[in-house]
């Protein structure tokens, strides 16, 4: 097997193995998620059929990223920060495996269960959807798209950002920033659903591609920035 | 199956030098190490072994100066990395996975082409076949060290870092990893770099030391050159004629190299510096003074040891 998918194998073995962590996100997702969107599930009792996908569309696309970017901070952080808390991370580092592709395995391990969490509010909504509609409604096109095809790359993108931070700086530093970096999604993303919503940007399958390709050049720019990582950085700042 | 290698010198440290924040950890230290050796690295907290240790694995950059292993830098060869087998403070286990998970983890990691065969010999090797699917987080620290030990050796390195490899093991299990260390370096030709605080364990195993203190070598031999050649020796004599052990002890006395001289039941006791008896039995004879025991007590790495480190106190 790939040495990458090794790493991303035993991140995900370790995440389904962390039951407490689970909870949290279980819970954090039924808190957030569910106070976010019991109040525009009822509100399509009383819509019309556009309004109500134009509804559940505006949903997803905030919830469904929101949460799985949330997903991804939780579980980045046993991935990056408690391998050096735990102090497990050295003997990877004497590994052969170049340290971009350690970087990379944790992130497509942590990637993966996020996205899996992401799909599963995805799918959570729709069924909401269902049962508060007396007929079926189904996200649009450009939504599944986007759920398909950008979500799971933003995610990856804020798991790399803040894997390359965990990995790059110590705890008190890691503490600061990982907050800044989930508090700058969390607004880019409600900046982008308020322009959305207002009409400013309307999402058709031309801003999707575009979001796409912008979501493709922020990875390649963060891997681009793993290149600053070394080992001496990681382990000098090891608590 | 025993592999050849062109060089002697698996581990070649040059020149090193390191500072933190403008302090010397290391000022210039060189040695080698050569294929199938068990090379001793002794040091008091604080006199740069897990620097050197941690530069020679690449996972910190010297100053200047060199740590090659098979000629090349750990940092920049993925190749090599792989070649290396490695036993740090910490063991390298995760609590949440089982002992199995553990080294199949790793046992992929370092693409091993028999992953079960493997690690079924090291598992029952280790006295931990009965616990491999047992969490790691719920190991003795002992056990977890058999394990890590295990796992440092899981892909047949062809030369293996150990940070005290035997702490936290009972006797019996410490007497398992010394043959297991021993075996490899004599059968597979391992080359060992043991670093440990247990100095009885470095004397049986390691067939040259290098004693660092102040991030400088202050000795630098093999374990019997350093017993032979620094420093005193202890000789207990037994004469035949207790009545003579007050002459006897006047007479030696005035030997050059000759200090302590303790009167005993059966003799006396002194210190040589050196290990020469000869110029204390030929005095005894001369002097017509019988003899009826000579006992050299050698010093051992601890003395040695702790000599070098009051010295540099």
């Amino acid at each position: 097997m790939n040495p990458i998918l090794v790493v991303a194998k035993k991140e995900m073995r370790l995440i389904a193995k962390n039951r407490s962590l689970i909870m949290s996100i279980v819970l954090f997702m039924g808190i957030f998620g569910g106070i976010t969107s019991l109040g525009a599930i009822m509100s399509i009792v009383e819509g019309d059929v556009e309004s109500i996908v134009s509804a559940l569309d505006s949903l997803m696309m905030y919830l469904v990223l929101m949460l799985g970017i949330f997903s991804g901070y939780f579980l980045s952080s046993q991935a990056f920060l408690g391998e050096k808390t735990g102090g497990t991370i050295e003997t990877l580092l004497c590994s052969p495996l170049p340290l971009r592709d350690i970087w990379l395995g944790k992130v497509i391990g942590v990637m993966i269960p996020s996205y899996a969490i992401a799909l599963l509010v995805a799918t959570a909504l729709v069924v909401l959807s269902n049962i508060a509609a007396d007929f079926l409604v189904l996200p649009s096109i450009v939504m599944i798209l986007f759920v398909l095809f950008v979500v799971p790359v933003y995610i990856a993108c804020a798991i790399g950002l803040l894997g390359f931070v965990q990995l790059l700086l110590g705890m008190k530093e890691n503490q600061i920033i990982n907050i800044v970096l989930v508090v700058g999604f969390i607004g880019a993303i409600s900046v982008f659903d308020s322009l959305v919503a207002e009409g400013v940007v309307v999402m058709s399958a031309p801003v999707v591609g575009g979001m796409f390709v912008l979501s493709i050049l922020l990875l390649g720019g963060i891997g681009y920035m793993t290149r600053i990582l070394n080992r001496e950085k990681i382990v000098t700042t090891l608590p | 199956m025993k592999e050849s290698y062109p060089m002697e010198n698996v581990v070649s440290v040059h020149n090193l030098i390191k500072t933190f924040d403008k302090k010397p950890v290391l000022s210039g230290i060189t040695f080698d190490v050569s294929r199938g050796e068990i090379f001793g690295f002794l040091g008091p907290n604080g006199s740069g072994k897990t620097t050197t240790i941690r530069i020679l694995l690449g996972l910190l950059r010297p100053d200047s100066g060199s740590a090659l292993v098979f000629r090349e830098s750990l940092e920049t060869s993925d190749k090599t990395r792989g070649r290396v087998g490695v036993l740090l403070e910490n063991n390298g286990l995760f609590d949440k996975l089982t002992a199995y998970e553990n080294l199949v983890y790793y046992a992929e990691l370092y693409d091993i082409p028999d992953i079960q065969e493997r690690i079924s010999e090291l598992l029952e090797f280790t006295d931990l076949s009965s616990r491999k699917d047992t969490l790691v987080g719920t190991f003795s620290t002992g056990m977890k060290r058999k394990l890590g030990i295990a796992r440092a050796i899981l892909h047949r390195p062809k030369v293996l870092f150990l940070d005290e490899p035997t702490s936290s093991l009972d006797p019996e299990a410490q007497k398992m990893v010394r043959d297991l260390i021993l075996n490899l370096s004599k059968d597979e030709s391992m080359t060992v770099f043991l670093c440990s605080h247990n100095l009885d364990e470095i004397q049986k195993m390691c067939s040259r030391v290098a004693i660092l203190h102040g991030g400088k070598i202050k000795a630098l031999d093999s374990v019997e050159n350093l017993r032979e050649n620094r420093g005193v020796t202890n000789v207990r004599i037994t004469l035949s004629d207790v009545n003579q052990i007050d002459e006897a002890l006047s007479v030696v006395s005035t030997i050059p190299g000759v200090s302590d001289c303790t009167g005993t039941k059966t003799g006396f006791s002194l210190t040589l510096s050196g290990s020469s008896t000869s110029p204390v039995i030929s005095r005894l004879c001369n002097a017509e003074i019988p003899i009826e025991e000579v006992v050299k007590d050698r010093r051992s790495l601890e003395d040695i040891y702790i000599e070098i480190m009051r010295e540099e106190a």
